[in-house]
C-alpha cells in the first residue's frame, strides 16, 4: 500500500514538472526577447552615445544582459577582438548557432535578429541607430505576441500536467 | 460488488469535467471534446464487463 502511494505521488510530481516545464519554456520566449530588446539599447547608447567600437560595445552589453544573451554578445564580441577575418555577421551567426538549444526563440526571431546582425558595423552612426530601432520594434511586436500566447497556453500547460499525472493515477490504481 | 469501481470512475469523471473545463477556457474546444469522448471510452472499458455480467444476469432470470 504504501509503495502504491508513494508511486502516485512520484508520477503526479513527474507529470507536474513536464506541464510546468512546457509553460515555462512558453514565457521564456518572451522574456528572452524583452532582454534582446534591453540589450539593443544599450548598444545603441554605446554606439550613440560613448563612441566605442563595436567588439568593445558588444562586451559592455555582455556585461549588463543576463543568461544566454550575455554569453552571446561576449562570444561575439571576443571572436570579433580575435581579428581573424571575420565579419560581424559569421561572428553572430557562430554565437547564435552555439547558443541555439538555450535561446527559446522561434525561427522568425531568429531571422529578425540575423538581419539585424547583418547590417550591424557597415556604414555610419545614423544607420546603426536605424538598424537597432528597426529591430527593437521588430522584437517588441514579437514580445507582445509571445505574451499573448503564453497568457493563453502558459495555465493550460500547468493545469494539463497535473490532471495527467491524476488521471494516470486513477487509471493505475 | 465493487466499490472500487464506482470511486475510480466517480475520479475519471471529475477529471475529465475539469480537463473539458481548461481546455474550453484557452479556446481548444475540438480538443476539450475529444478529452471527453476519450473519458467516456475508457469508463466504458472498465464498466463493459459488469454490464455484461448484468445481461447475463438478465437472461438467467428470465430463462431467455
Amino acid at each position: 500500500m504504501l509503495i502504491r502511494v508513494i508511486a502516485s505521488f512520484i508520477i503526479i510530481i513527474g507529470c507536474t514538472y513536464v506541464g510546468i516545464y512546457f509553460g515555462e519554456k512558453l514565457s521564456l520566449r518572451a522574456k528572452q526577447l524583452a532582454t534582446f530588446q534591453s540589450a539593443l539599447e544599450i548598444l545603441k547608447f554605446n554606439i550613440l552615445f560613448l563612441n566605442l567600437p563595436l567588439a568593445e560595445a558588444l562586451y559592455k552589453v555582455s556585461k549588463s544582459q543576463p543568461g544566454v544573451v550575455s554569453r552571446i554578445f561576449r562570444d561575439m564580441s571576443l571572436e570579433l577582438s580575435r581579428d581573424n577575418g571575420k565579419t560581424v555577421q559569421n561572428a553572430w551567426e557562430m554565437s547564435i548557432a552555439k547558443e541555439r538549444r538555450e535561446l527559446n526563440l522561434l525561427q522568425e526571431d531568429i531571422v529578425a535578429l540575423n538581419e539585424f546582425a547583418s547590417r550591424l558595423g557597415s556604414g555610419d552612426r545614423t544607420d546603426q541607430t536605424g538598424n537597432i530601432d528597426i529591430t527593437a520594434a521588430k522584437l517588441s511586436i514579437f514580445e507582445s505576441e509571445a505574451r499573448e500566447v503564453c497568457k493563453k497556453n502558459c495555465r493550460l500547460y500547468k493545469g494539463l500536467g497535473i490532471l495527467a499525472g491524476l488521471l494516470i493515477v486513477v487509471l493505475l490504481i | 460488488m465493487d466499490v472500487d469501481l464506482i470511486f475510480r470512475v466517480a475520479a475519471i469523471g471529475i477529471l475529465v469535467a475539469v480537463l473539458n473545463q481548461l481546455l474550453s477556457r484557452a479556446g481548444r474546444d475540438d480538443q476539450a471534446m475529444l478529452t471527453t469522448i476519450a473519458g467516456l471510452v475508457v469508463v466504458l472499458l472498465m464498466v463493459i464487463e459488469q454490464i455484461s455480467v448484468l445481461f447475463d444476469t438478465v437472461r438467467s432470470i428470465f430463462n431467455l
